[in-house]
């Protein structure tokens, strides 16, 4: 199993230098993170002194927390009903179903 | 007297999202609600960005890497749709995209004539079975593949605001990710549902739609020229090549967007073998054919029916 160092997460650890000033914190660098700490750089040891930037992370994102099996069911068919002619009383703004437009973006 | 304002849209992952709500109030929570998630997709699921999750995995094939658990459950997703599919919903394709020019978010794409033959590199019908998952986070792809969930990434997202919008909010609510949309809190009133063929023109179809899913696949729009030819992005896994564009359009029914997502593809993707394939999976549909002919299977109302 590869395990990066520096593994891209949204809550990252980014440790560059050897000096890190820590306002009444230890850190303990084993992996996840489960505090905030904030890095201060005094004005005569700018550029020598490293940046670190640490934020919490928990140990499951909120949104598969949020997910169910239900909201994954692969199941084809099951669909709602599909009608004409809409009610004079519903909303004006319909819902779009048409394929996405080319844009900038991920 | 019109009613408050009660649907908002913005940009997220590449392309537009629509929100409604039935309660006025609830828009600017419901918009958070959403926003949170389709930044959490794009930052761990994005094939567009070198510090995803998913673009790690993809730089170590058949290594076992440490993933957010989020990009484990939308590989799951897609493995689900491959499953139901047999392969023809593919979540192995990312270099067969990027061989024939798909490579880089859609507005950068441009012509790319270089007139070299393109070979493509595309894995087995059934090579997603390989893909090995550990719901503690870590996703493995075999070797000489690349992930790409472009096939169901927009309506899985889908879900997952209507799941988060059934957990916060009280009233129902739709959203559309792209064309993908979801209804949450079903309450026996129908929403508005606009089917067109290009994003900004004017429906081909106004109807509503009780619950559930509904997503639409198309090759009329992601379109571009490599080495002079013309290319879409909905693929056919068995010829690694894009689908013969028997259906241009397919919009699809499901209980889920995934669902329902899964079936349009596979729709484009089977072509004339189509009709019967939706048939018998129970979907409701609309497709239209290359010449602009419309067709319907299952309980789509009015218009032509194809099976």
């Amino acid at each position: 199993m590869r395990n990066h160092s520096q593994t891209r997460d949204r809550y990252r650890l980014g440790v560059t230098g050897t000096t890190i000033a820590a306002a009444g914190a230890a850190i303990v660098a084993t992996g996840w993170l489960a505090g905030c700490a904030a890095a201060e750089q005094n004005d005569d040891e700018a550029g020598t002194t490293p940046e670190t930037t640490l934020t919490p992370r928990p140990v499951e994102t909120r949104v598969v927390e949020q997910t169910s099996d239900e909201a994954t069911d692969p199941a084809l068919g099951g669909g709602g009903t599909v009608a004409v002619d809409p009610p004079a009383d519903l909303p004006a703004d319909p819902a779009p179903a048409a394929p996405p437009a080319p844009s900038t973006g991920s | 007297m019109s009613p408050a304002s009660s649907h908002t849209t913005f940009l997220a992952l590449g392309t537009s999202v629509f929100v409604a709500v039935r309660d006025p109030d609830d828009l600017r929570e419901a918009r958070r609600l959403a926003g949170r998630v389709l930044t959490d997709v794009d930052e761990v699921c994005s094939r567009f960005r070198p510090d995803s999750d998913l673009s790690r995995v993809n730089a170590s094939p058949g290594e076992q890497v440490r993933v957010d658990p989020l990009l484990v459950a939308g590989v799951r997703v897609a493995l689900d749709a491959a499953r139901a599919t047999g392969g023809l919903v593919h979540p192995l394709l990312g270099r067969a995209m990027v061989v024939l020019g798909y490579d880089r978010t859609f507005g950068s794409l441009v012509e790319l004539g270089d007139g070299s033959t393109v070979e493509t590199a595309m894995p087995a019908l059934d090579a997603w079975q390989q893909i090995e998952l550990d719901p503690a986070g870590t996703v493995r792809i075999p070797e000489r593949t690349s992930l790409d969930l472009g096939a169901t990434g927009k309506a899985w997202a889908a879900d997952l605001i209507a799941a988060t919008f059934e957990k916060h909010l009280d009233a129902s609510a739709v959203v559309s990710v792209g064309g993908d949309l979801r209804i949450a809190h079903p309450d026996g009133t129908p929403w508005s549902v606009a089917v067109a063929e290009r994003p900004g023109a004017a429906p081909d179809a106004l109807v509503t739609l009780d619950r559930g899913g509904m997503a639409t696949s198309s090759t009329q729009v992601r379109r571009w020229k490599r080495a002079g030819a013309q290319r879409h992005h909905v693929l056919d896994p068995r010829t690694g090549e894009p689908a013969a564009e028997v259906w241009r359009t397919v919009t699809a029914t499901g209980a889920t967007c995934v669902a329902a997502n899964t079936a349009s593809t596979a729709a484009i993707v089977l072509g004339e073998d189509a009709p019967a394939w939706l048939a018998a999976h129970d979907v409701t549909a609309r497709l239209v054919a290359a010449d602009g002919e419309v067709f319907t299977v299952g309980d789509w109302p009015v218009e032509r029916s194809a099976a």
